[in-house]
């Protein structure tokens, strides 16, 4: 290992410098950095609306916002998270590793690469720019359904145009990777040799090539359906609204797994380092993050049993849902049994990871109880979903993708970042996150519907506590930002291996990664596999 | 040209040939979707 690391040292480590780097640049970690970035700025735009809400949240009756811009914040705060926070870090993270992980000079097709970022800015420009017009921003909810959405101002033609652009970007970048995967492979790295975080992202890729263009399609309708006289969704040309849900939701429920693969990949990679033991039952997560891929195709009615749906569907539905809870329950345990008398360390990565696994769990328990149909019926459109959702995208992917940070840090920065700070953050961001989530369920339970800004003073307790949880979860990761910044700046320097339990082929080029790395396939040997 | 280039070229083609495909797939998906509701119309 330190053979190659010390090989690596001589690469020709040139490259461009000031704004051409960036704007016209066709490195996969420079364009990783570029991801992680966007993806974090868009974390605190989308997170400062989400301050808005839980400020407007914090008593009953209205308080600071009216409620119109209400729901644009609801609205496009998800829009940012979901496709400018939550998916550009994940693919900032595989243009970072994948790479690296299997013995690549770069990706396959690095100029797309750097075209596949930066439509990124040009789409949340365009989606931005409809808080400044006339009827204001989006208000229908994420999920934008007709006919409310058709109500929309001048802004619906930005929000079309900018979810076409987000998956036109998202459609290339899964090409890209699974084309690295597939074609530029170091020789001796077979594909059941790959790490896991490769695996769940080439899966992860397919479902983005299967999924988008039907979110595409139905919102190309939607758009012919407001401008063009067609009526696709429209009841009174002959149309079904019901259907955009269907086709929404097609999208939707493989969207969930898009967000929580790489979040399986990335804590796969993390709890072997620190439990200093192979992952446990490796072909087996592999087969359990396939077969979830290929069921969340078949489940996306679980999200609409209270439309009328014959009771056969709303039964298939249902078993269907219960059946992912197999490969998950798979995945949980076989992280379970690698921490099993592991020489475990709870160094910042492992603590998120830990935390992920057990809070993830949480969030897909209250799935299964989502996914009762006459239980549903019931909890549909309350807090309990809010909360359910945001345990797995919040405690679940986005604990996951800070888990992932601390952990390839040092190697892309070549400092060890602040590790009291890092464990302070850590804390206070699963403090913060429960107090601001968990009584969500309590208001749901209660019968507290979603997306409204004004509330019965009975449910006035648990939202004054969830909001106190929010702003201090917020404010806690500035304490992020700062960690970051000051690890990027300098620091105890970092070891090729980082982590004393690494493995793998990232670990054996130096910290910080040199700009070309693996121009020459490496040879691997035996311990570079061990992952 | 070298061997080394001749095995970069051969790469590109196969790299540029999978992304073609997969596009195409993506775009059909799109294509047959649309069009089907379309029809349906």
């Amino acid at each position: 290992m330190s053979t190659l690391a010390k090989d690596n040292e001589h690469d020709h480590d040139h490259k461009p410098t000031g704004l051409k780097r960036w704007f016209f640049s066709t490195n996969h970690k420079d364009i990783g950095t570029l991801y992680l970035i966007f993806a974090l700025t868009m974390f605190f735009v989308g997170g400062s609306m989400a301050m808005i809400i839980r400020a407007e949240l914090f008593q009953p009756g209205l308080q600071f916002v009216d409620p119109q811009f209400y729901n644009s914040m609801v609205t496009v705060h998800a829009l940012i998270m979901i496709f400018g926070a939550v998916m550009p870090a994940g693919v900032g993270l595989a243009n970072w590793m994948i790479p690296l992980m299997i013995g690549a000079p770069d990706m396959a097709l690095p100029r797309m690469n750097n075209m596949s970022f930066w439509i990124l800015p040009f789409a949340f420009a365009l989606l931005l720019s409809t808080l400044f017009m006339d009827g204001g921003a989006p208000a229908g909810g994420w999920t934008m359904y007709p006919p409310l959405v058709l109500q929309t101002g001048d802004a619906f033609p930005f929000l079309i145009f900018a979810i076409h652009f987000l998956g036109v970007s998202s459609i290339m970048g899964a090409i890209n990777i699974i084309a690295t995967v597939f074609n530029m492979r170091a020789p001796g790295m077979t594909l059941m040799k790959m790490p896991l975080f490769v695996w769940t992202w080439v899966i992860t890729s397919f479902l983005l090539i299967a999924a988008l263009p039907v979110l595409a399609g139905g919102v190309t309708m939607l758009l012919t359906d407001k401008y063009f006289g067609t009526s696709f969704f429209n009841a009174a040309g002959g149309g079904d609204p019901v259907l955009f849900q269907h086709i929404f939701w097609f999208f939707g429920h493989p969207e969930v797994y898009i967000l929580a693969l790489p979040a399986f990949g990335i804590v796969s990679q993390i709890i072997p380092t620190f439990a200093r033991k192979p992952l446990f039952g490796y072909a087996s997560m592999v087969y359990a993050t396939a077969s979830i891929a290929i069921l969340s195709f078949f489940v996306w009615a679980h999200h609409m049993f209270t439309v009328g749906l014959p009771i056969k569907g709303e039964l298939f539905f249902m078993y269907a849902t219960m059946l992912i809870a197999v490969p998950t329950g798979v995945k949980v345990f076989n992280w379970v049994a690698t921490m099993w008398k592991g020489a475990m360390t709870f160094e910042t990565p492992m603590l998120f990871a830990v935390a992920f696994v057990i809070l993830f769990t949480i969030g897909g328990f209250s799935g299964l109880m989502l996914g009762i149909t006459p239980v549903d019926f019931q909890y549909h459109d309350t807090y309990f979903v809010v909360a359910h959702f945001h345990y797995v995208l919040l405690t679940g992917a986005v604990f996951a993708l800070m888990a992932a940070v601390y952990y390839w840090l040092p190697k892309w920065t070549g400092y060890m970042y602040d590790e009291r700070l890092g464990k302070i953050h850590f804390w206070l961001s699963v403090i913060t996150s429960n107090v601001l989530f968990f009584p969500q369920h309590f208001l749901g339970l209660a019968g507290m519907p979603r997306r409204i800004p004004d509330y019965n003073i009975q449910f006035a307790d648990f939202n004054a506590i969830s909001s106190i949880g929010g702003f201090s979860y917020g404010l806690t990761q500035l304490l992020f930002v700062y960690i970051v910044i000051k690890c990027a700046m300098g620091g105890k320097k970092a070891k090729a291996v980082s982590w004393e339990g690494a493995k793998g082929l990232e670990w054996c080029v130096p910290s910080p990664a040199p700009f070309h790395t693996f121009e020459t396939p490496p040879k691997l040997t035996k311990e570079m596999l061990e992952h | 040209m070298n061997k080394k280039d001749n095995v970069k070229e051969q790469l590109g083609k196969k790299n540029k040939k999978l992304a073609f495909f997969l596009g195409m797939i993506a775009l059909s998906f799109y294509g047959i979707f649309v069009l089907m509701h379309a029809i349906n119309e």
